[in-house]
């Protein structure tokens, strides 16, 4: 008999601590160095693993997988930014556009009280046997929350959807000030709900580590002697909200933390379509008012959106589309994805891709042709953009210094042993819901990370 | 972003002490050993739980009201996500 047997009993319940961008590796170094007593505890009581995320490696893509237990090709979320069909303007990817029952609408389905707060993908809140407050896509505090009760309390307590990133490019110091402020109300928010109810589903999710991350991370690795102590100050604040957490876990709850994806320092910001027009494959019309791919003149064969997602000009899919699916299509996308492969550190030399991908490489199900049809996996510090209208290949500030990576999400369940595998964030949600005893649905492609 | 909104002018202090309550609780040292020591003595209590009826694909999002953003909430979001770096 294993830990799985007790995981059957009636009445069980997850809380779930989303800790967006936090590294598997930072975690460790910060425990060995006895930083961080409260998550040293966790890892001796339950399975703490570095985990596999989402190509791309952004927070939309990621959660939604998280959320979905299925792949992009079958949730629909590529990037924070996508195209119209048919008129190739852009649009923000959210939680109505988003396909399939996430995590909490199966567990409603199976009658569970749900709780789920600020988890990126969730705006609009959608219909749950709970509450879902929206997250940081939300345009105001009353639209991120479910009920008109809700928004009043939130109001009360001077929540914030989202740390204003503005305030960093203005004054980093104010920025971090600032932070903490919306960290403070944030958990605030998650006591006031965690109390409300008896629930058998409870997720609260951080954004303020990711924030911390883009605008310190360099400062941190470099030891800055204003900065560096700051940063590792709000992760003391992290290791005393998961002491706090713990004090709320009675023997019917496991705890699952998790966060989307690691962290390091940039190098370089990489404008991928700089790359593309100087390789003949993207044009630019003489258009200064045009908005979304408008801006492309009609020979442009080839375009990226951020991060790393690379699209053919394809006639019948793009307003203004030349490559005509089929032969030609395999053609060109071989040829772009050649020339994409041999992008390279203009100061350095240094090869900045790791990986090109294909489409279908990466994704399956019913929503894979809206996928990019290339995808690059950067080398680390080299952070793609798909900015259009930049003359330089490659930019660095001293604002943005912190991008995403892949390999390096994190993964912990309290109250058994190991995972039976390494951890892929698409598997978190058919675990919760094997540790709830509810079916996993057909269409899942995530796995119960619980040995059998 | 935030309501009210927040305002930060006037401290630079960048480190601040952690308030009593958020500081590590020793009392809850061991608490999740505990935990995982109480269900193991559980074991062998545990009976079959009631399976809920398969969900499936039955809890599909519901059908939303209305668009979720304005052309003017879409502009100012778009704003934010470049001010994150993630355009």
């Amino acid at each position: 008999m294993g830990f799985r047997s007790a995981l059957g009993r009636r009445g069980r319940r997850v809380i779930v601590l989303g800790l967006d961008g936090v590294p598997f590796t930072y975690i460790q170094r910060l425990v060995a160095a006895g930083e961080l007593p409260a998550f040293e505890e966790l890892i001796g009581a339950g399975a703490f693993a570095q985990m596999d995320t989402t190509v791309p490696n952004v927070s939309s893509v990621a959660w939604a997988t998280f959320m979905t237990g299925r792949n992009p090709g079958k949730h629909r979320i590529f990037g924070f930014v996508d195209r119209q069909a048919g008129t190739g303007q852009f649009f923000v990817p959210n939680s109505q556009t988003m396909v399939g029952s996430t995590l909490w609408e199966v567990l409603s389905a199976a009658g569970k009280r749900v709780f789920a707060m600020n988890v990126p993908v969730t705006y609009p809140p959608r219909k749950v046997n709970g509450y879902v407050i929206g997250c940081f896509l939300s345009p105001t505090v009353e639209k991120a929350a479910p009920t008109a009760q809700i928004a009043s309390a939130l109001t009360r307590m001077k929540y914030c959807v989202d740390a204003d990133a503005r305030i960093a490019h203005r004054d980093k110091a104010a920025f971090l000030v600032h932070l903490d402020e919306v960290y403070e109300r944030r958990l605030e928010a998650m006591r006031h709900f965690w109390r409300q109810e008896r629930w058998d589903f409870y997720m609260a999710h951080v954004m303020e580590t990711d924030r911390l991350h883009h605008f310190f991370w360099r400062e941190m690795e470099a030891d800055d002697a204003r900065f560096a102590p700051a940063f590792l100050d709000f992760y003391r604040r992290i290791d005393a909200l998961i002491s706090e957490v713990m004090s709320w876990i009675d023997d019917e709850i496991t705890l699952v933390v998790l966060s989307d994806h690691g962290f390091c320092s940039i190098k370089q910001q990489v404008f991928v379509n700089t790359w593309l027009e100087g390789a003949g494959y993207l044009e630019y019309a003489d258009r200064p008012d045009a908005k979304g791919l408008a801006v492309l003149a009609p020979g442009t064969r080839a375009y990226s959106l951020d991060p790393g997602r690379v699209f053919l000009n394809v006639r019948g899919r793009e307003p203004q589309g030349v490559v005509a699916p089929g032969g030609e299509y395999a053609r060109v996308r071989q040829e772009v994805a050649a020339t994409l492969s041999d992008m390279a550190d203009p100061d350095t030399h240094e090869p900045m891709v790791e990986r090109v991908y294909l489409r279908e490489e990466l994704y399956s199900g019913s929503y894979a042709s809206d996928a990019p049809d290339i995808v690059l996996a950067m080398r680390e510090g080299y952070d793609p953009k798909g900015a259009f209208g930049r003359e330089r290949l490659t930019f660095n500030d001293d604002v943005l210094v912190g991008m995403h990576t892949t390999p390096d999400a994190l993964l912990y369940v309290s109250g058994i042993p190991e995972f039976d595998r390494r951890p892929h964030i698409v598997d978190v949600a058919p675990t919760i819901l094997d540790l709830l005893s509810v079916p996993v649905p057909t269409d899942f492609d995530g796995r119960s990370l619980l040995a059998a | 972003l935030c309501q009210p909104s927040i305002d930060y002018s006037g401290s630079d202090t960048l480190v601040k002490p952690l308030p009593s309550r958020q500081r590590f609780d020793p009392r809850f040292r061991g608490a999740t050993r505990r935990i995982v020591a109480s269900e193991k003595e559980t074991e062998t209590e545990s009976s079959e739980s009631d399976e809920p009826s398969a969900p499936g694909s039955a809890a599909e999002s519901a059908e939303p009201d209305e668009k979720a953003y304005t052309p003017e909430e879409e502009a100012e979001i778009t704003k934010r996500l470049e001010d994150l770096g993630y355009l």
